[in-house]
């Protein structure tokens, strides 16, 4: 490369975008990075082309685009080629498909960053994308729809959220797609959403490690190949509504039973509210000492797991509340949503302690979440970030100590909405769902509040919340299988 | 500044000066390349045993950001097979005494991430945290070991973490056949929550416990942390030795309906070598060999179509393929095809393979490197030398040997090993979920 170009790129080349977003489409890639010592060199991109940019019918398109770029080659080397200069470096790539994000990482040793870089730079720019890729990549979607047809329940349970709670909208399907759109892609439609999404400014080049400054800049400069047009966002888009609560079971052959509740918000990542939805979900139900799990005496050895929080598989503009819980058997099912469902009620009603919200903000300044536990992540939650608009990591520290009991009380009643939720239930029997007390038939009109005595119908939970009698109060009822869940 | 990267990968096999950097390519005297490795473990780095026989290794790194804190349990008399994995679970989830939550809390609040690892027959417990708190995570896990008494309620909710978080045990098909050939009990997992109850309440064994410190610490004193905390634990008496897990050949065919795609295991029983030694080294490379790009399996199986991915394991006891089978194709293609492949390797010449090794070799030197950029990554490689009984210098000889091994010496182990007369094979295939 000549020193003149270097000298050019290095001029307009940002270092730390931040959050500011940016609208030159034809200005280079932006960069995230962690700058530290190690013995590698951690590269990746980010593009604004994650699964709620798959047209109507067309689920899965961005799975498949993602995954026959990383199986495919590139139009300068070919599949085999490339696989083999990967074993060569021990190098280990990845892409991630999530609703909004798709991210590409190559993770190297320091030794071998310019190379890394460059044949990243090249997968992403100039990938084959034809009819072999598209072969490989489809035989890999089949074999993961197939596998999950089967379990596990918990990833089930969270795909039949997402399809009721997002019904109508770019998230309601899994990124994989469904197994019944598989075999009508084409490496035409492949190449033409590449070309439509891989766009340059809806991508960003993270770095962990310590690269050559020269080396950094050839990437970038790789990555200029990208189309400099400017694109639309398919997301936020109107969230269906939900009035009362509905069940969606889905019967799989799975040795446990899942529950999942929850409805979607339009809590984007730089909405002042989010985070404090995010702590009041998180006193709930994050572990055996939350508020659920004390209720349901989980820390005291109930056979019975539960989380709650804000979120969903991949980052997400229009994020989910979702409660989850696992009880050993299918028969406690119900008291434990009911348990949830009074507990999150309360939680609305009421909002949190001071004491509850002051361990809460001790477990987040501890900085326990794994998301920025290590330089790797933290770049990748940076990247994404930086593409929706996302407060920068540094910021959440001193959002987090700002938070105040009535804060989070105040955004919990105007965003969590107890009365209208989605319950995904996934069993291996979904006749007790079908029998009343909880449902007449496959659809009830109307609230149907039959109380439920946890005593009664769960011993394990007799020694919960004490003389307490639910009801869950399902309006609608619908039993499918798995197999339908992903077809 | 478009380097392919094989070329840069050859590069460092071409004739030339060894690198202290980077590695480099020394030439031998009959012509052969060997590449010169940087040393990997730090001149200060402490391998040391407490009065109570509690094995400290000490790596220290100062320029990590994090210390990672692991404790190793090797099998015991209690669990001479391999640590229940109900047992290391409740070892890794406090339990729900009052001093198990204060851990618990202590650890959130502290920013203390926790990972867990049964699958070498081994517990291994990480903690990783800020440096300043290397006291506080090795009483972390000292005190799961003192006060290990878990009541009938809390194994019962750790089974059922069990079963919700450790595909292993909920029908992993991958973990399904090798379970299968190594006769181990089929999942779903039943735990004998008696034997928990009552036999591990005096059992852990000084000799049989490690603690592996690596990150930005000093390491007399990480040494008097670890004896401060852990140096109540007495040797009891040494673990019985495990020999090979298999005898003699055989086949099993077995359907489930956690199966979605056939896999099919080749498995041969490997006479125990020292790491670090010369055939271990061998033994590492014939693994590549097996399944590098361009090698004979990748064309019999993947280019063929016959196979989503093949992937081949080494350990001291056990040299193993495994291969998920394409749609539409039958299990017993496969298995021929995997058959047909190792037989031509033993019919290949030291020439023929001469470039698959040089690739599998560049291959082991980048994957050892890029295994040791974190605190955690330290430990995982220093965690398996110790479980094969290696010292931890193990990890520079290994390398140095991969770099010293020639082809000759592969395909000679290559044909000591792959005997179809000692092959063990798991076919496992879907079966009817529903009807």
């Amino acid at each position: 490369m000549s020193v003149a170009l270097a000298l050019l790129l290095t001029a307009c080349w940002q270092r730390a975008p931040g959050p500011v977003a940016r609208f030159e489409a034809e200005g280079p890639v932006d960069i995230v990075e962690e700058r530290l010592p190690s013995p590698s060199t951690t590269f990746s991109v980010s593009v604004r082309a994650g699964s709620a940019h798959d047209p109507p019918g067309r689920e899965g398109l961005a799975w498949l685009t993602a995954q026959a770029i990383v199986l495919g080659g590139t139009t300068a080397r070919p599949a085999a080629e490339l696989h083999r200069d990967l074993y060569a470096l021990g190098a280990e790539l990845r892409a991630e498909v999530g609703p909004e994000v798709v991210t590409f990482t190559l993770r190297c040793d320091r030794r071998d960053d310019a190379a890394c870089g460059a044949l990243l730079a090249e997968l992403v720019t100039r990938p084959a994308l034809d009819e072999a890729a598209l072969a490989r990549a489809r035989e890999l979607a089949r074999a993961r729809l197939d596998a999950a047809v089967l379990g596990p329940a918990r990833a089930l349970a969270g795909l039949a959220l997402d399809r009721a709670v997002y019904q109508g909208h770019p998230y309601g399907h899994a990124a994989i797609g469904r197994l019944g759109a598989l075999d009508s892609f084409t490496a035409d439609e492949l190449r033409g959403f590449h070309d439509g999404r891989y766009l340059r400014p809806a991508a960003t080049l993270g770095l962990v490690g310590q690269p050559e400054a020269e080396t950094v800049v050839d990437v970038q400069a790789a990555l200029a190949a990208l189309p400099p047009r400017l694109y639309r966002d398919v997301t936020p888009r109107a969230l269906p509504q939900q009035e009362g609560r509905a069940l969606l079971v889905v019967e799989a052959p799975v040795e446990e039973t899942w529950v999942v509740l929850g409805h979607g918000t339009d809590l984007a990542p730089g909405h002042p509210d989010r985070l404090a939805v995010e702590a009041g979900l998180e006193i709930l139900g994050d572990g055996p000492d939350s508020r659920l799990g004390r209720a349901l005496r989980v820390g005291e050895g109930a056979p019975v797991l539960v989380d709650a929080r804000l979120g969903g598989a991949g980052l997400r503009i229009q994020p989910a509340v979702r409660v989850s819980l696992r009880p050993e058997q299918a028969t406690a099912t119900l008291p434990a949503v009911a348990a949830a469902l009074a507990e999150l009620e309360r939680l609305v009603r009421e909002g949190p302690t001071p004491e509850e919200l002051q361990r809460w903000q001790g477990v987040r300044a501890g900085g326990v979440s794994v998301a920025v536990a290590t330089p790797a992540a933290r770049v990748e939650a940076a990247a994404a970030g930086h593409l929706l608009q996302g407060p920068p990591l540094s910021a959440r520290a001193t959002a987090v100590a700002a938070l105040t009991p009535a804060r989070v009380a105040e955004a919990l009643a105007s965003h969590v909405r107890p009365a209208d939720l989605h319950i995904a239930v996934v069993t291996a029997d979904a006749a007790p769902f079908r029998d009343p007390p909880l449902a007449a038939g496959p659809a009830i009109e109307g609230p149907a509040p039959s109380p439920v005595s946890v005593d009664e119908a769960a011993p394990w939970l007799a020694a919960g919340p004490a003389g307490a009698d639910y009801g869950v109060g399902i309006a609608r009822l619908t039993v499918i299988s798995s197999a339908e869940l992903l077809r | 500044m478009l380097l392919s990267a094989l070329s840069l990968a050859l590069t460092l096999l071409a004739p030339g000066p060894a690198s202290a950097a980077g590695g480099g390519c020394v030439v031998m005297p009959d012509g052969s390349c060997r590449v010169e490795q940087p040393r990997m473990l730090p001149a200060d780095t402490r391998d040391e045993r407490l009065p109570g026989g509690v094995r400290v290794v000490v790596v220290p790194l100062p320029a990590s950001e994090r210390v990672a804190v692991d404790l190793l349990l090797a099998p015991t008399r209690i669990d001479p097979e391999r640590l229940d994995p109900l047992v290391a679970h409740l070892l890794a989830e406090e339990l729900a005494d009052p001093s198990g939550a204060a851990r618990r809390e202590r650890r959130r609040l502290l920013g203390i991430e926790q990972a867990i690892d049964v699958q070498t027959g081994r517990v291994r417990i990480e903690l990783v945290g800020p440096p300043a708190a290397l006291p506080e995570l090795l009483a972390l896990e000292a005190a799961r070991l003192s006060t290990f008494a878990p009541t009938s309620r809390e194994i019962a909710r750790a089974r059922l973490e069990l079963q919700a978080g450790d595909a292993a045990l909920v029908g992993d098909p991958d973990a399904l056949a090798r379970r299968l050939v190594e006769r181990r009990p089929a999942p779903p997992y039943v735990p004998d929550t008696a034997r928990v109850l009552v036999r591990h309440a005096d059992a852990w064994d000084g000799a049989a416990v490690s603690v592996l410190i690596t990150g930005p610490v000093q390491p007399q004193a990480a040494l008097d942390a670890a004896a401060a905390a852990l140096g109540g634990l007495q040797a009891l008496e040494a673990p019985p030795d495990r020999g090979p897990a298999i005898g003699a050949s055989d086949r099993v065919e077995l359907s489930r309906p956690s199966v979605a795609r056939s896999r099919v295991l080749l498995s041969w029983p490997v006479p125990p070598s020292a790491p670090g030694t010369r055939r271990a080294a061998a033994l590492a490379l014939l693994r590549e060999v097996l399944i590098a790009p361009g090698g004979t399996l990748d064309r019999r199986i993947l280019d063929e179509g016959l196979g989503l991915r093949v992937e081949a394991r080494a350990d001291p006891t056990r040299l193993e393929i495994l291969a998920e089978v394409a749609a539409g194709v039958h299990p017993g293609a496969v298995e021929a095809a995997l058959e047909l492949g190792c037989a031509e390797l033993l019919a290949a010449d030291a020439a023929t393979i001469a470039p698959v090794v040089e690739l599998g070799r560049a291959h082991l030197v980048r994957e050892a490197a890029l295994g040791l950029d974190s605190p955690a990554g330290w430990n995982r490689a220093l965690g398996a030398a110790i479980a094969e009984g290696a010292r931890i210098d193990a990890l520079d000889r290994h390398l140095d040997l991969v770099s010293d091994v020639r082809a000759e010496e592969v395909l000679a182990l290559a044909a000591e090993l792959l005997q179809p007369g000692h092959r063990h094979s798991v076919v496992l295939t879907p079966a009817p979920v529903l009807p």
